[in-house]
């Protein structure tokens, strides 16, 4: 049942929390259009006028929120799953 | 009184132990752990000391002991941990001990043996079983036909000769060396032999080397007596195993039902040996932790006895021991309580004795300060009754680390690990984790967790969590109508700056706490970040080293060295502070009276900003600028004058700490010399022998003088050096800020960046990529980085200010080594 190590689970374990709590407040960051992830919104290299602008800008923020919240879920599941094979491999360990 | 501040006060004292007693007393002695025996024995022979028997008796329990750990280990038993701390046996218990740890051994190693003898000739039948398997194939192939048989020749026989016989030899051996084997056997026989081999499937275990081997089954069929000896010769040589093989089938089923019968038998008694000798070691198991501590204690205990010399009556031990002054009443009450133990009646004697002997230097440390003592001891012990670095370097080194480190989401990484460490400290000391990598994170726990607090703070001033800045009180400055930010400006310039000269920009107060966030996302932030970060670190850097020449003065206060006051602290201070602190009053008074905006006059405004450089080189150099535009020459009213002043004020400096310590050196030790032929000669006159004064001290004049002249270059040039090298709290915060800046736009940045539909899952994987990358380069490698220049600042740069260095550490007889169960013993 276990197809990852002791380490590796332990690995994906502290990755998954850290991925789900910190991709939950970019997600909220994101939402709230904070300009300091202005950088990070996917624009085109030029507009030629300012409402084309302020709607990819709107675009972005929204959709990266959204990306940010999706990739959460999934690492809730890797959570789940690297959780659980910790927990095995613990067990294991434990019956030398 | 002991304190981290400085190291305990020591006292040289003598013991006299009855010989009855005096076991049991260094028994006791042992558990409190305060007391450093000197040897009184130098010059003997390890061979020729008092108790080199009980010595290699214990020795000899102790190889045992190791003996019975290993085959313990062997069998993958756990050796019981209790946590109990026995008390080292009486003397008399020694051969106790010693006939118990016999017993066990022969027990096992005749257990061993016989195992070994079990398995050996189970392997002998177990092969016996393939060959004969084996030759079953080879001649059933042959039966088939029924007329037929090994001895008829397959060519006609010639008239006159009787019938050719051909026999055969039936062998095993290990599969490597079947190649090896056929080419030899084929060259001697010269081609006149017929080999047939087969592979035993499944592994069989060598008794010796107790690992798996292949072996292959052969038959060899010869004709002729002079080839059957040949073959027999390089099957001898070759070291296979011959096997005795029947002809007929009838001969080979009944042999191979024999060697079933008497294999079942032998693995039945083969189980049996196993099962006694896993009991014997599990009862084993239980005492071991035990007895290897009572064993350690009692080595440790004779080792030290050895140290000690005998009476001239013979009755009792005389030991000298360094103890600190504030122990005396617990070391007084362990020696009753060992007096007592051995129910001798002859109480132990302490008498401190007199000595201008260095002693030893010890810290008292609780597991908190301990990693920081490490630190500093690791550059040099410190002198005896020295103030002690570690006090200080408990808030200093994490806040210098933190200065260069700043990065508040990094620091909760390292938070998180360090917390973690110490919240569950006393599970991770039971779990006792081999991996030296492993014990050095965990012995700096504290460190790491002081480390990462402060790196936190730091990470908030400067504003950067994983290279974003957080926005918590409003930025200070806003896109107002004096920015001309029209569409058409904008497509031309690419860029907008905004001056702070205008309220509608920069509205005039700054962020509350820390850098405003907007400096994250402009383009100038390096130009800005550096200004601050360069003088912020001179001003650290030079408080710091004002601190240690401040440490230096109570050095000099303590140990009584007055002259030293005039003419090291003294000058030392004054050169410093007139140099390098004017630098910092410039940089302070810059930031005051200087700013952007129209409540500053036009000579204080920000195009008239001077360099405080440029100053601090003109004020060395004596040179006076030409006024530029409408600014001023000069920061403020006589700045020449004083600046001239305060330079030949430092440049006096140099000759008092060069020149007037030498001579008051040779004045003091001119004193000293005439005291001690005054009180000698009133010495003779009364009669009394030769004191047993010190040796003369020679006085070079010259030695000194050039000592005192690299102390003084040192000092100078250690001046302008070490304010350069904190500059390098500057560039590491640098390079960290830049590197996670670099390591999101590089990577985290794609993942964001995604338009597609499937961004979420691009954006899944790259996270894990950024954190693997984030822990790995700027959260160990920078964070190692970070430590090592904090420590280079406070070996070096702070410490060079007052630190000797020139003790030795106190290594007290204790016996925690041995319950924690370390490798290392108590030579």
């Amino acid at each position: 049942m276990t197809f990852c190590g002791y380490k590796f689970s332990l690995c994906l374990l502290l990755i998954s929390a850290w991925g789900l709590v910190q991709l939950l407040v970019m997600g909220l960051f994101f939402y709230g259009e904070a300009p300091a992830f202005l950088e990070d919104l996917p624009l085109e290299d030029h507009y030629d006028n300012r409402d084309s602008f302020v709607t990819d800008v709107n675009k972005g923020f929204k959709n990266n929120a959204f990306n940010c919240f999706i990739a959460a879920c999934l690492y809730i599941v890797t959570l789940g799953v690297s959780g659980w094979q910790f927990y095995l491999n613990q067990k294991t360990t434990y019956q030398v | 009184m002991g304190s981290i501040f400085r190291s305990e006060e020591m006292a040289l004292c003598q013991l006299f132990l009855s010989s009855e007693a005096a076991y049991n007393c260094v028994s006791e002695i042992g558990e409190v752990g305060l007391v450093q025996f000197r040897d009184l024995n130098p010059d003997v022979n390890a061979f020729q000391r008092k108790f080199v028997h009980e010595v290699r008796r214990c020795d000899e329990m102790d190889r045992k002991l190791r003996y019975l750990e290993k085959e313990i280990l062997k069998d993958k038993l756990q050796i019981i941990d209790t946590g109990e701390n026995p008390a080292a046996p009486q003397p008399r218990e020694m051969i106790d001990l010693e006939a118990t740890f016999e017993k066990l051994e022969n027990e096992l190693r005749e257990v061993n043996a016989n195992a070994e003898t079990l398995k050996k000739n189970s392997l002998e039948l177990t092969e016996l079983k393939h060959v004969l398997a084996t030759t079953q194939l080879f001649f059933q192939g042959r039966d088939s036909e029924p007329n037929s048989s090994i001895t008829q020749n397959l060519l006609p026989a010639e008239e006159g000769k009787g019938p050719v016989q051909l026999g055969f030899v039936c062998d095993v051996t290990n599969r490597e060396r079947m190649p090896m084997f056929e080419r030899m056997l084929w060259r001697v026989c010269r081609g006149n032999v017929f080999v047939r081999q087969s592979e035993v499937q499944q592994p069989l275990e060598d008794p010796v080397t107790r690992e798996e081997v292949f072996k292959t089954v052969f038959i060899i069929f010869f004709q002729g007596e002079q080839l059957k000896t040949k073959v027999k010769k390089i099957c001898e040589g070759c070291r296979t195993t011959m096997y005795p093989c029947p002809e007929s089938a009838q001969e080979r089923k009944e042999m191979g039902q024999g060697v079933e019968g008497r294999l079942a038998d032998l693995r039945t008694v083969l189980n049996q040996t196993t099962d006694h000798r896993h009991r014997v070691l599990a009862a084993a198991a239980k005492h071991l932790r035990t007895w290897f501590i009572k064993v350690k204690k009692m080595k440790a205990i004779y080792h030290t006895l050895n140290m000690l010399n005998l009476d001239v009556t013979n009755k009792c031990l005389i030991a000298e021991c360094w103890i600190p002054t504030v122990d005396m009443g617990s070391i007084r009450a362990a020696l009753r309580k060992g007096t007592e133990r051995a129910g001798s009646s002859v109480q132990p004697i302490i008498n401190q004795m007199l000595t201008n002997q260095m002693p030893p230097t010890f810290h008292r440390t609780n597991k908190f300060t301990a990693g920081f003592q490490n630190l500093i001891d690791s550059y040099g012990i410190a002198t005896y009754r020295e103030v002690n670095p570690a006090l200080y370097t408990t808030t200093t080194f994490p806040f210098l680390f933190a200065v260069m480190f700043g990065d508040a989401g990094h620091a909760t990484i390292m938070l998180l690990f360090s917390a973690w460490m110490v919240l569950r400290e006393r599970q991770l000391i039971a779990a006792k984790m081999s991996g030296e990598i492993w014990n050095i994170f965990f012995g700096g726990r504290y460190i790491l967790l002081l480390m990462s607090l402060f790196s936190f703070y730091t990470g908030v001033i400067y504003n950067d969590i994983f290279s974003k800045s957080f926005n918590i009180f409003g930025s200070s400055w806003h896109i107002g109508d004096n920015a001309n930010a029209t569409e058409h400006n904008l497509q031309a310039w690419g860029e907008l700056t905004l001056n702070p000269y205008y309220r509608d920009l920069y509205s005039g107060e700054p962020y509350p706490f820390g850098f405003d966030p907007i400096w994250q996302i402009a383009v100038n932030k390096i130009a800005f970040q550096n200004s601050y970060k360069m003088k912020i670190s001179i001003i650290i850097g030079v408080f710091h080293m004002i601190f240690g020449i401040m440490v230096s003065l109570i050095n000099h206060l303590f140990f009584r060295r007055f002259w030293n006051i005039v003419c090291e602290f003294l000058p030392q201070l004054i050169f410093l502070v007139s140099l390098f602190g004017y630098l910092c009053f410039m940089v302070f008074y810059k930031w005051v009276s200087f700013g952007s905006g129209e409540e500053f006059d036009i000579q204080h405004n920000s195009d008239c900003a001077p360099s405080v450089l440029i100053y601090f080189i003109n004020m060395v150099l004596l040179k006076k600028d030409k006024p530029t535009g409408h600014c001023d020459v000069w920061m403020y009213d006589n700045q020449f004058t004083i600046q001239l002043i305060l330079l030949v004020v430092a440049l006096l400096c140099v000759p008092i700490m060069l020149i007037p310590k030498p001579f008051i050196a040779r004045r003091q030790h001119n004193q000293r010399m005439r005291q001690l032929a005054v009180s000698r000669q009133l010495l003779e006159t009364q009669g009394a022998g030769t004191s047993a004064s010190s040796h003369e001290e020679e006085f070079e004049f010259s030695e000194v003088f050039i000592e005192q002249a690299i102390h003084t270059i040192e000092f100078v040039l250690g001046c302008v050096s070490h304010t350069a090298s904190y500059l390098r709290l500057w560039a590491l915060s640098l390079a960290h800020g830049q590197l996670s800046e670099v390591l999101w736009n590089m990577v985290m940045k794609i993942g964001l960046q995604q338009a597609s539909t499937v961004g979420c899952v691009m954006l899944y994987l790259i996270f894990s990529f950024w954190a693997v990358l984030t822990v790995s380069i700027l959260v160990l490698m920078e964070g190692l980085s970070a430590f090592l220049h904090t420590l280079r600042l406070h070996w070096v740069e702070f410490q060079s200010k007052f630190y000797k260095g020139e003790g030795y550490a106190f290594a007290p007889l204790t016996f925690k080594n041995i319950i924690n169960g370390d490798e290392e013993e108590a030579a």
